[in-house]
């Protein structure tokens, strides 16, 4: 506690009050404040009385928990009001939100009800010298925004999932544990649950596929196109198609990708059939993988290839067809022989 | 019904030399700014509701005096009035001071509904929507991809992880923000641009919205080339001994069979190699189970 300044971590709990490994994570960014910085590190958690996750934190190195006493919170509105007693009783210089989605709205929500400078999407944290490096990604990934924090005035961050790993547990450390009672929120009547969907992936848009089975020009016609929409089905996914299968006929244009049509961020992007002209990708540069499927070695498609497969289309995908058919007849047989 | 939408100025973010030759400072010549596409989704959003349930559009910005070619953009959609509150600066730093300025602007007209895109296309923080949400003290529904007028209450459906949909049904006031699959911009007629040149484009400052100014405790120190992706690294289990942490570091977490980048050869064993690498990216199971 070197100049007796303290970090705040706001610990997410799962519906079920477990604690989760988004919370975790801001947790670990937290302490890797605590480590550079010299200051106390803070937790603060909202759950019924009696639960163990108060001990937890202190074994994963808090050195005082705010256990914030209250049912469980999953909404973003409802967790920054019920925070709002931490943040007065332990007044952080940094308080750091968790990746989830009420996380980053309740991040917000602080920033906008103090006026303090707010970094979401935070994924490095560099202390040294009394100052902070904080990055995180802009320009929809396409670059990294580097800042400078001074330490002085208050700052709210909000981590990225997965740049900052739990602090280890170490059976026997203790925090001091304060209970309050929780923050309410004003009944947000106004909005009302009715229910849950999971569209079939064939509906679904281009830019929302976690997985695109994309066909172009070598795909050779409505025929090759039905078999996509096939394979896509069975992956789960959804048709896309470059401006030359769009232009001939094959796919409608909403299913184009590329400069004239969309940018999509699939996890993964199968190209059938597609050179890789550079209008095409710049409408995947922000997709997870992309595997690409071309008969020509030389295929510009390749250099951005996480997976190169060079060979015939209109061979590869009957027998991929084929092959997922089989599996699941297969899977289908044993859960009747299991049954 | 009264609609207000936020609109930000930004770099076209299709120019193809949106970054430098480094990789890491924004074009300076020929780098195109425009209003935000996702912004253009929203105020397409803004203007479709006002059709079916009647009111106003305003939109919003907070930026430099270019912003107002944004502003006109999104008015000749169909919108009635616009502000703009001058802000200056990186468009990659100001969330929390661009949303407080556009939420006391705002909260002027006491709007009905307050339209936004989830994330803009330059800075991309996210921040807006929930900060214009708390400023405004109203609930926040956030990624819509489905938006129906039903009497005097919105049908909301929005993404959530994993592809699954929410369905909700809102009563306003509330903010909203939206994915670009909401709806297709308009292509708005000659006519209706002529319209949106001659709205009168109110300009305010933080003074005038009684904000006193902030001082920053945070620098931008410029871009960088992004971070390489980095790879995953799955958490040794407790109850490992040290030395088990350890290879198990090592090691990359659990075995991982590296899939060689380029298949050629007869078609079943590439199919198998493919379905083995899909498998890996957590794709191509069948009732949940790997094929
Ligand atoms: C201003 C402008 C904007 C554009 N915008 C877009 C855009 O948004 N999206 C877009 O996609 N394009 C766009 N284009 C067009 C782009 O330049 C390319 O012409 C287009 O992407 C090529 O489509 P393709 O890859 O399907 O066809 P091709 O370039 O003809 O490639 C076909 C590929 O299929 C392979 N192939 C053929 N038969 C087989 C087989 N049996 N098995 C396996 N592989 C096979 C070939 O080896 C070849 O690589 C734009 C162009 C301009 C000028």
């Amino acid at each position: 506690m070197a100049d007796g300044k303290l970090v705040l971590a706001v610990v997410d709990c799962d519906a079920g009050g477990a604690l989760t490994n988004a919370g975790l994570e801001a947790l670990g960014a937290a302490a890797a404040l605590r480590d550079g910085l010299g200051w106390q590190l803070a937790a603060a958690l909202v759950a019924p009385s009696g639960s163990s996750v108060p001990v937890a934190l202190g074994e994963r190195g808090a050195a005082r928990v705010v256990h914030l006493d209250g049912p469980c919170v999953t909404d973003g509105a409802a967790l920054a009001d019920a925070v709002w007693p931490a943040v007065i009783a332990t007044e952080p210089a940094a308080t750091v939100f968790s990746a989830s989605a009420a996380g980053r709205e309740a991040a917000a929500r602080l920033a906008a009800r103090t006026g303090w400078d707010t970094v979401a999407g935070c994924n490095v944290l560099k202390p040294a010298n009394g100052e902070v490096r904080i990055g995180r990604a802009c320009l929809g990934g396409k670059a990294q925004l580097e800042l400078c924090w001074d330490t002085v005035a208050p700052l709210v961050l909000a981590v990225d999932a997965g740049a900052f790993a739990p602090p280890p547990a170490r059976t026997g450390r203790q925090a001091e544990v304060i209970s309050q009672a929780a923050g309410t929120t004003p009944d947000w009547a106004a909005v009302t649950h009715i229910g849950e969907t999971v569209p079939p992936p064939e509906a679904l848009d281009v830019t929302e596929a976690d997985v695109l089975v994309a066909g172009g020009a070598g795909v050779g016609g409505p025929e090759g196109f039905g078999l996509l929409t096939e394979l896509a089905r069975r992956l789960g996914g959804t048709l896309a198609a470059s401006r030359v299968a769009v232009d001939r006929g094959w796919a409608p244009h909403q299913r184009q990708v590329g400069q004239t049509g969309k940018s999509v961020s699939p996890k993964v992007y199968l190209a059938f059939g597609i050179s890789g002209a550079p209008q095409h990708i710049a409408g995947i540069r922000n997709a997870g993988k992309v595997v690409a499927i071309n008969q020509d070695p030389r295929a510009p498609i390749f250099g951005v290839a996480d997976l190169a497969v060079v060979a015939d289309l209109h061979e590869l995908v009957p027998a991929l067809i084929d092959r997922l058919a089989a599996a699941r007849q297969g899977a289908v047989a044993e859960k009747a022989v299991s049954a | 019904m009264r609609i207000a939408v936020c609109v930000k100025w930004v770099p076209d973010p299709d120019y193809p030399a949106l970054l430098g030759a480094d990789g890491a400072t924004l074009a300076s010549d020929g780098l195109v700014f425009m209003a935000d596409p996702i912004d253009m989704v929203a105020a397409e959003a803004a203007v479709r509701v006002k059709e079916a349930a009647g009111g106003t559009v305003a939109v919003y910005s907070a930026g430099p005096a270019d912003a107002e070619k944004g502003l006109r953009a999104a008015l000749a959609l169909g919108g009635d009035e616009g502000a703009r509150i001058t802000l200056d600066g990186s468009g990659f730093s100001g969330g929390v001071r661009a949303a407080r300025l556009l939420g006391a602007a705002i909260a002027k007209t006491s709007p009905d509904l307050v339209l936004c895109g989830v994330q803009s296309s330059d800075s991309g923080s996210g921040i807006v929507p929930a900060a214009l949400a708390g400023m405004l003290r109203l609930p926040l529904v956030s990624g819509v991809v489905r938006m129906e007028v039903r009497g005097g209450e919105l049908e909301l459906e929005r993404r959530m992880e994993g592809g699954r949909h929410e369905v909700l049904r809102a009563r306003p006031p509330l903010v909203i923000s939206v994915q670009p699959s909401l709806c297709q911009p308009r292509y708005p007629a000659l006519l209706a641009r002529r319209k949106a040149d001659r709205v009168a484009i109110q300009t305010l400052s933080a003074g005038d919205l009684g904000l006193p100014e902030v001082s920053s405790g945070l620098q931008t120190l410029g871009l960088r080339p992004p971070r390489p992706r980095t790879a995953r690294l799955v958490a040794p289990a407790p109850e490992m001994d040290a030395r088990e942490r350890y290879r198990f570091i090592l090691a990359g977490g659990p075995a991982q069979n590296r899939t060689p980048s380029r298949l050629s050869g007869p078609v079943p064993a590439m199919v198998d190699e493919l379905l083995r690498f899909l498998q890996t990216q957590g794709v191509a199971t069948v009732n949940g189970a790997a094929v």
